[in-house]
């Protein structure tokens, strides 16, 4: 059989190293290095916001004075000097733009590089209702783009940067945000409530089918920054999302922190779902360098039959600290978690997710899979808890972990706590490595051992890329691949 | 500094006066020892939730409480469940008593000792430095006495050999006992330990144990402390290659009780098998913490808990597998099951692995909900009533854990005792 072009692009990308790490050079306007009050008040002053916002930032930011970094994950990392990240840089614009054209050639062409559609024209030239994705670019946590803003405004749906969210929608944002992720919930939670620059704003109306997939693309470009953005969305009564979420890095050899906030409120019978392919900057193979991601993402299923499910697709970062979470409150209401984590040469993660049962009838399932090679070290850190209340509650987890290399380690800490007699909760988690048959059986076909190591992981980690939207799966399999490269012979 | 619960301070407050009855009172060395562990103990406290492997375990109620235990409790009707031995090591109060003890027709080979009488010999207390579980260190600092128990290569003991604790309220805070047990090459012996007593105390028992290659040890625990009782044990155990550590342990005792269990794995074809049920109603809480490490290739390990909970009571399992960096070819599997009785009982589950090698073979499972309703239904459509209904699917609940007791006198004592508890003859008397 002849190989088909596809093929050989397949295979041509996913011998490419980390192809999104180059730098820009876009003018930035960037404030002083280093955090204090002054800053906080710098970073509301540049966004124009209203007063009570910034009362919560510097109340976020009092209290973050008080806390201590968290050192219990299982990842090890130098100590972070807070006093040497810049916190705020944007691309440099004389007005805001008011349509595409207006946006830097520059900063459109690092969009296109990275594969993203910012153009609205180029997709809708396209056959009519073929599937459209609205994208809002986040630049080194500066909104600068977001389309198909007037088609999602015909059917109510909200989707801008937060920072106009304020001022356009103070009602919503006042009301819904850090009511699920409060200022007070950590250390990172606490920074970026202080210091968050920008990042998304959904809001689903009663009874509407969000028409298209949302996405953010984030990007961090300027050295020595910080990424902080605040994400929020809120699918009210009877209306469903699907959000996709991307990021990458330049390469550098220095760490950059991320440390954002996602929040989600769910109200009744309604669906948000949210995938991620993180792809950051994991560093090159002697660990130098990579960002360190620090993220809280929490959903609150605040109505009956609220549903959330979290995808995600964890390749990049030096360091993961991530535990998207689900709080079910109201009735029947169902929460998912969908994850791959994969580890190589030094990156290390520590991930996982929270599922607290607080309704009657609710349920939740987790299905984990790490990858570890290299001198990776990858760990499921989860928690499941059934509250008295939770009658009825159901969790299935099932955590697998694959080790491809005897460097590497692989870890499972799972917290189960079950105050509800008639709550099930199901857990079951293996650790094995790719078995010598399955890789013998792919190379006498021809695969090479590459080939056959990413064909087998992707068979692997099939359970959770078929939950991406389309759009996502393709990618997310590449990056399999690619991620693992250089793990084998 | 922040300052010592009353209890430790206590503890403290008292040191000096109790070495002067304490064993080994004027032995430099020993004193020297205790007064590590004492310090070591000052600097740590009794643990809280605070810390990681006391998260669900709040000893608040012993530490908070005021240092007399004499308080008057009323007795508790106990089961009695007849189990007769021929040899038989009896403690009083953390203390030997020689009356109650029979261990003279042991065969030669087997040197068992009180360790009050054993201490100018070596290694039985010891302090160690990196030692963090401040309880290790309290237990340095006070303790009365304990079994030291040496097999000698290649001896085999049939009969089980029972090593019994019984308590009861005195004046003095604290039972802190000792024992080292150590089995040579081959050697093969079958251990019942016996923890029963009547009123309100605190018991604090440190095993350490040590099997050469090749040896046996059936090491079975029945935790019958009083229900005003606080139990905290803790068993270190090293493995040589070819060795077999099989420790199975019944709590029903208590009113807050801990099992902390250290298995180091290092020998090849080595095996560590750690199983236990749990029992308990009222206001009872029983903690399982254990701790696998395989530091080696080539060896296996297993661990089955299973714990019903009625009434109000707590039940914590935490166990983790940690399997060393090129210690290849390694199974360890571990399970948890909790049956809720009632809307009021909860379980806490921290079933951990730690691996950094990559040809490995891992699992654990968890589970936790209340009876299959299903099968609940079906026995009484067979025309069996609820309450006995009940009992039988709780008694195959289990029945596999209690399979694994491999000594059939054991084994059947335990089986009496779990039915026993079903049927409530240990009532509640809250």
């Amino acid at each position: 059989m002849a190989v088909s072009q596809e093929t050989v692009e397949q295979v041509a990308s996913v011998s490419e190293k980390y192809k999104y790490g180059f730098v820009s050079d876009i003018e930035a306007d960037t404030a002083p290095k280093g955090l204090s009050e002054d800053i906080v008040r710098f970073i509301s002053a540049k966004k124009e916001e209203p007063e009570w916002l910034l009362e919560w930032r510097l109340k976020a930011y009092r209290y973050w004075l008080t806390m201590q970094e968290p050192s219990w994950a299982k990842v090890d990392y130098p100590k972070i000097d807070y006093q040497d990240i810049y916190y705020y840089s944007a691309p440099k614009t004389k007005d805001k733009p008011k349509s595409l054209d207006e946006v830097d050639p520059e900063l459109l062409e690092v969009y296109e590089k990275l594969g993203i559609p910012l153009k609205e024209q180029e997709v809708l030239a396209g056959v009519e209702g073929a599937a459209n994705v609205a994208v809002d670019a986040v630049f080194d946590s500066v909104s600068v783009a977001t389309t198909f803003r007037e088609r999602l405004e015909k059917e109510g749906v909200i989707f801008c940067p937060i920072s106009e969210a304020v001022r356009d929608h103070p009602e919503l944002v006042k009301k819904y945000l850090g009511t699920v992720v409060p200022y007070t919930d950590n250390f990172f939670a606490a920074l970026n409530s202080a210091v968050f620059t920008d990042g998304s704003f959904c809001y689903i109306p009663k009874g509407v089918r969000c028409p298209m997939e949302l996405s953010t693309y984030f990007r961090i470009n300027a050295a020595q920054t910080g990424q902080f953005e605040r994400t929020l969305i809120i699918a009210d009564d009877a209306s469903y999302v699907s959000y996709l979420e991307g990021c990458t890095a330049p390469m550098r050899d220095e760490n950059q922190l991320h440390a954002a906030v996602v929040e989600l409120v769910i109200l009744d019978d309604a669906e948000i779902k949210y995938s991620t392919v993180q792809n950051w900057y994991p560093g090159d193979e002697n660990g130098v360098g990579g960002i360190y991601n620090f993220v809280t993402k929490r959903a609150a299923c605040r109505g009956k039959n609220a549903k959330v499910s979290w995808t995600q697709v964890e390749t990049g970062s030096a360091i993961t600290w991530k535990y998207p979470s689900c709080i079910l409150q109201g009735e029947n209401s169902v929460g998912e978690f969908y994850s791959i984590a994969i580890t190589n040469n030094l990156q290390q993660a520590d991930t996982g997710t929270k599922m607290i049962h607080l309704g009657k009838n609710t349920s939740s399932t987790i299905i984990s899979k790490g990858i570890s090679a290299g001198k990776a070290q990858s760990t499921y850190r989860g928690l499941v808890r059934m509250g008295r209340k939770a009658e009825n509650a159901r969790n299935h987890t099932v955590c697998d972990s694959l080790l491809i290399g005897d460097k590497c380690g692989a870890h499972t800490v799972p917290y189960i706590e079950n105050q509800s007699r008639t709550a099930k909760i199901e857990h079951e988690a293996t650790t094995s490595k790719v078995s010598e048959e399955q890789m013998f059986y792919c190379q006498q076909r021809g695969l090479s051992e590459e080939d056959s190591m990413a064909l087998i992981v992707n068979g692997f980690c099939k359970e959770v890329l078929q939950e991406l939207p389309m759009e996502f799966a393709v990618e997310a399999q590449k990056l399999v691949g690619i991620s693992l490269e250089g793990s084998v012979g | 500094m922040t300052s010592l619960t009353p209890l430790a301070q206590h503890y403290l407050d008292r040191f000096d006066e109790a070495l002067k009855s304490l064993p080994g009172a004027g032995d430099r060395h020993v004193e020297s020892l205790r007064r590590q562990g004492l310090d070591s103990f000052a600097a740590l406290d009794f643990p809280t939730k605070r810390i990681e492997e006391w998260r669900f375990t709040n000893l608040a109620a012993l530490t908070k409480a005021a240092a007399n235990e004499a308080e008057t409790i009323p007795a508790f009707p106990k089961i009695e469940a007849r189990f007769s031995s021929p040899h038989e090591m009896v403690f009083i109060n953390g203390r030997f008593s020689a009356e109650q003890s029979r261990l003279d027709d042991l065969p030669v080979g087997i040197t068992i000792l009180p360790v009050s009488q054993s201490l100018g010999q070596g290694s039985v207390l010891n302090f160690d430095e990196t030692e963090t579980r401040s309880l290790v260190s309290l237990n340095t600092a006070f303790m009365q006495d304990g079994v030291s128990l040496h097999v000698e290569d290649g001896i085999i003991l049939e009969e089980v050999l029972t090593l019994t604790f019984r308590n009861d309220p005195s004046t003095e805070h604290g039972r802190h006992v000792r024992n080292l047990i150590t089995l040579g090459e081959g050697a093969s012996i079958t251990l019942l330990e016996r923890h029963e007593g009547t009123g309100r105390y605190f018991t604090n028992p440190v095993t350490r144990i040590s099997l050469d290659r090749n040896a046996r040890l059936q090491h079975y625990k029945l935790q019958q402390d009083s229900k005003a009782a606080f139990h905290l044990a803790l068993v270190d155990c090293e493995i040589a290659s070819g060795a077999c550590y099989d420790n199975f342990c019944l709590s029903i005792g208590g009113q807050i009780s801990r099992n902390e269990m250290r298995t180091t794995i290092l020998g090849e074809e080595a095996e560590s098998h750690l199983n236990g049920a749990y029992l308990m109603r009222g206001h009872q809480h029983c903690d399982t913490t254990t701790l696998t490490e395989h530091t080696v290739p080539l060896n296996n390990s297993s661990q089955i808990y299973k714990g019903v909970l009625d009434d109000n009571a707590h039940g914590v399992f935490q166990g983790k597998i940690h399997i060393f960096p090129d210690a290849q070819q390694v199974a360890g599997d571990q399970l948890s099951k909790a049956l809720l009785l009632s809307d009021r009982a909860a379980v806490d589950c921290k079933p951990e692995l730690e691996i950094y090698a990559d040809d490995v073979k891992c699992s654990h499972g968890a589970t936790s909900g209340e009876l299959d309703e299903d099968a609940l239904f079906y026995l009484q459509s067979r025309g069996i009533p609820f309450e006995q209904a009940r009992k039988i699917l709780i008694e195959a609940f289990l029945a596999d854990v209690l399979d694994t007791v491999k000594h059939d006198d054991v084994r059947t004592l335990f089986e009496t005792l779990s039915t026993a508890w079903l049927s409530g003859t240990q009532a509640d008397e809250e």
